[in-house]
């Protein structure tokens, strides 16, 4: 039955009066919501499918593919973007990645500035001696 | 044959073959079992590589946490970051390919692999064996090539290949239509096998550290001509990829005088004569350049139309598999800048100075640079001053306190946007600067060249003043302690020689006394530069206390670093300026301009006929800014090691008064 139909009113009301006894919608509401029209369903993408949906390409590809494709988290791609430009802070990231580290917290802990807990997680510990030297001494 | 084409025509064959014999003779399907015991992993890699880059899985060496191991190929991988300490580049680096190779006498079962990620170098030493005595053998030769630092095991990181890979059972369905179903059944257990062994063996990476393209060659042409015409255009391409790699293994030489031997042991025809005349090029470079012959595995991410180098995802895999390489021999390793870009590794702020011929940038570490004093040689016109403008701008920036002598005045606009004082010399000088210079014996030597005794503050401050009278000067004292960007400008006097070469020195000398850093307290880190323009007053053989001048400055300048500063000279030509000073300076930059005016510099410097053909070539500054910013040209030289970059910096717009 459609709006406009004979009958359509009555029935709405006959139908609120019936959900408002089971508690299925609160009282003194003037009129219930529309049903959905069969078929559709509304559904938010996922924030990681939206450039694919939005047909565009992300600015930084290597930082996407590293933490969308392979890491399927969108916030260590806000957090990488912003650490591509610090030299050693992406000289970390890709030794995560070459030496098989966690990358994500690697990333966490540099987007935190904490580049101590980076090189930990990185080197297991044991960050090489000139490492330290070229990090510590306020490049960042 | 290549290894990948040649495990396809296998494939085919026996497939075709089996297809063939098993309907009438079904035990013929069982030798589909060695083909895909033998070669069903080779065959996936291929496969897989059509879509996505994958590589094997490897694993951390139990005795070794820096050494990684690939169970799969059974390979043994450590890892350096290296940074050259020479800087060649294309058919200069020859004599330094050649050493390095015959240094490292690479073995069987050995391979080394320069690999190039954005700007980092690294150097993976691969071997069959595990055997740390070599590891330290290899590690010696590279450390008289490059500043080798050993880095972690080189395990990888990616995601697990596809199982879809597990569909390609169903061609085996397909291929029982043919061969009939015994040829299923024996070959679809051992395919899962091979599969499963795959897909737990090898992971897809990502694109940090991905290689998409490879050289499809099965051997470069060899003629030494056509090498010394590629060597450099090759290196250029490399050097202007994001990521790029190569790896070398030895070719025994008996493959190459087997082939000779079999031709000419052979009759006397005509067809013998031209195998001959093909192989008269490797023969030649083998005798007359002492070449050897190697497999090199060029990997990249463009194409190099000249070594046969396209998209090919399988490089990836290759990279570490190292099963396909290209004949070639150890002179077609200039093909690839190894020896190129040398980088100062400090501690410490780094500046970036400049933008290297492939538009990467030039990173100083201007607090471990050894000695304190740079020197920046150019004809007039080609942007001296307003390059070092350029500069300071960025020093600036980075906190440092600069402090110009200029004595035309062309950094007056560069105070003005900086927020600089500037103090007109004679007229205004600083409150201390008699005292200062009378605590310096170097300025009492050169005030007596003058003809000035001076003993105290008194006489000190009377000379000054004497010599200011010259030019109809009366000194007027301010407060200056030093703490701002000062130019001290010296245009007034510029006519009368004499007055403002004294002046040029006293400043010089009041300036590197004044900001001696105190004994006990010796600076980390660069505070401040002193910038001489026309540095040429000081050297200058008119100037009468020039011999005690350079002395001083010699003396000065090489403890500067502890002092906290560091001197600029700004020069014309090279012989402007004590050539001791010249030579040892950390920071050379020669501008571009005539060959007459640059020769001298670039026989002191030994620069090369490239770095001369590049400075030779240069744009005035004007000139390049037609084309949209404007640049200066020039070949930048880092001490202590060999670093040299030939470089174009950009100029700030800002410095120069619009031209009408």
């Amino acid at each position: 039955m459609r709006r406009g139909e004979a009958g359509y009113l009555e029935l709405r009301r006959e139908l609120k009066r019936k959900m408002e006894e089971l508690g299925k919608a609160a009282r003194g509401v003037r009129v219930l919501p529309d049903p959905k029209p069969p078929g559709l369903k509304i559904g938010v993408l996922p924030a990681e499918a939206w450039p694919r949906a939005l047909r565009v390409r992300p600015r930084n590809p290597e930082a996407w593919d590293l933490c969308v494709n392979f890491l399927g988290d969108l916030d260590c791609y806000h957090k990488a973007v912003r650490l591509w430009g610090n030299k050693d802070a992406y000289a970390l990231v890709l030794r995560a990645v070459m030496f098989g580290a966690d990358v994500k917290a690697v990333v966490d802990a540099l987007s935190r500035g904490d580049f101590q807990k980076a090189r930990e997680l990185v080197y297991r510990g044991r960050a090489p001696a000139q490492q330290i030297d070229e990090l510590v001494a306020g490049r960042r | 044959m290549k290894f990948y084409s040649r495990v396809l025509l296998y494939f085919a064959g026996g497939l075709f073959f089996v297809a063939l014999l098993a309907p009438q003779w079904p035990p013929a399907a069982l030798l589909l079992l060695p083909l895909v015991y033998l070669h069903g992993e080779d065959l996936l890699v291929w496969l897989y590589s059509r879509f996505a880059p994958i590589e094997p899985v490897r694993v951390r060496h139990p005795d070794d946490e820096r050494c990684a191991y690939d169970p799969r190929r059974g390979l043994y991988h450590w890892l350096w970051r290296v940074e050259p300490n020479r800087s060649l580049f294309g058919v200069e680096s020859a004599e330094a390919v050649h050493e390095f190779y015959n240094k490292l006498s690479l073995q069987r079962g050995e391979w080394l692999t320069f690999v190039v990620i954005g700007d980092e170098k690294f150097i993976r030493f691969t071997s069959r064996r595990f055997d740390p005595a070599r590891v330290s053998q290899v590690e010696a030769v590279l450390q008289e090539f490059y500043v080798a630092t050993r880095e972690g095991a080189w395990v990888g990181w990616g995601r697990p290949v596809d199982r879809r890979v597990y569909a390609t059972a169903f061609f085996w369905l397909f291929y029982s239509a043919f061969a009939g179903p015994w040829a299923l059944a024996v070959v679809l257990p051992v395919w899962l096998w091979v599969v499963r062994r795959f897909a737990r063996g090898y992971l897809e990476v990502p694109l940090m550290v991905r290689f998409t393209h490879r050289s499809v060659a099965e051997s470069w042409p060899a003629s030494r001509q056509v090498l010394e015409l590629l060597s450099g255009p090759d290196a250029r391409v490399y050097a202007n990829m994001p990521r790029w790699a190569v790896a070398v293994a030895d070719r025994p030489p008996l493959e190459v005088v087997k082939k000779f031997q079999r031709i000419y042991e052979g009759r006397d025809t005509g067809k013998r004569l031209v195998r001959l005349g093909e192989l008269a090029p490797v023969l030649e470079r083998i005798s007359q350049h002492n070449e050897r012959p190697v497999l090199l595995y060029p990997f990249g991410t463009a194409d190099v139309h000249t070594q046969n180098v396209s998209h090919d995802l399988l490089a990836q895999a290759e990279l570490w598999r190292l099963r396909d390489g290209v004949k070639a021999l150890t002179g077609d390793l200039m093909r690839f800048p190894i020896f190129y870009g040398g980088q100062l590794l400090g501690r410490g702020r780094y500046v970036t100075l400049a933008y290297d011929r492939f538009g990467r940038p030039v990173a100083v570490p201007i607090d471990s640079l050894p000695n304190a004093h740079g020197v920046i040689i150019g004809p007039s016109g080609m942007g001296k001053s307003w390059t070092v403008g350029s500069w300071l701008n960025a020093l600036v920036r980075s906190g440092v306190v600069i402090t110009v002598v200029d004595p035309h005045g062309d950094f007056r606009r560069w105070a003005k946007l900086n927020g600089a004082v500037v103090v007109e010399v004679p007229r205004q000088l600083p409150a201390d600067f008699a005292e200062v210079l009378a605590a310096s014996l170097d300025f009492q030597r050169v005030a007596r060249a003058y003809g000035f005794e001076v003993a105290g503050a008194e006489s000190a401050r009377s000379a000054v003043e004497r010599v200011a009278s010259l030019v109809g000067a009366a000194p007027q004292y301010i407060q200056w302690d030093g703490s701002s960007h000062t130019v001290f400008v010296l245009r007034s006097i510029r006519e009368a020689y004499d007055v403002a070469a004294f002046f040029t020195a006293a400043l010089m000398l009041y300036l590197f006394r004044k900001f001696k850093a105190p004994e006990e307290e010796p600076p980390e880190m660069l505070r401040r530069i002193i910038v001489i323009d026309e540095a040429r007053l000081v050297g200058d053989p008119r100037n009468p206390a020039s011999g005690e001048l350079v002395r001083a400055l010699l003396e000065l300048v090489q403890g500067g670093r502890k002092e906290g500063y560091a001197a600029w000279f700004i020069i014309q030509l090279e012989t402007q300026l004590e050539r001791d000073l010249l030579r040892s300076a950390s920071l050379v930059l020669v501008l571009g301009g005539t060959s007459r005016a640059i020769r001298g510099a670039a026989e002191i410097l030994g620069l090369s006929q490239s770095d001369l053909a590049y400075l030779t070539s240069a744009l005035t500054p004007y000139e390049a800014s037609l084309g949209g910013r404007p640049y200066a040209t020039g070949v930048l030289l880092l001490a202590p090691r060999e670093i040299k970059y030939q470089v174009k910096i950009p100029l700030d717009p800002e410095l120069k008064p619009r031209r009408k």
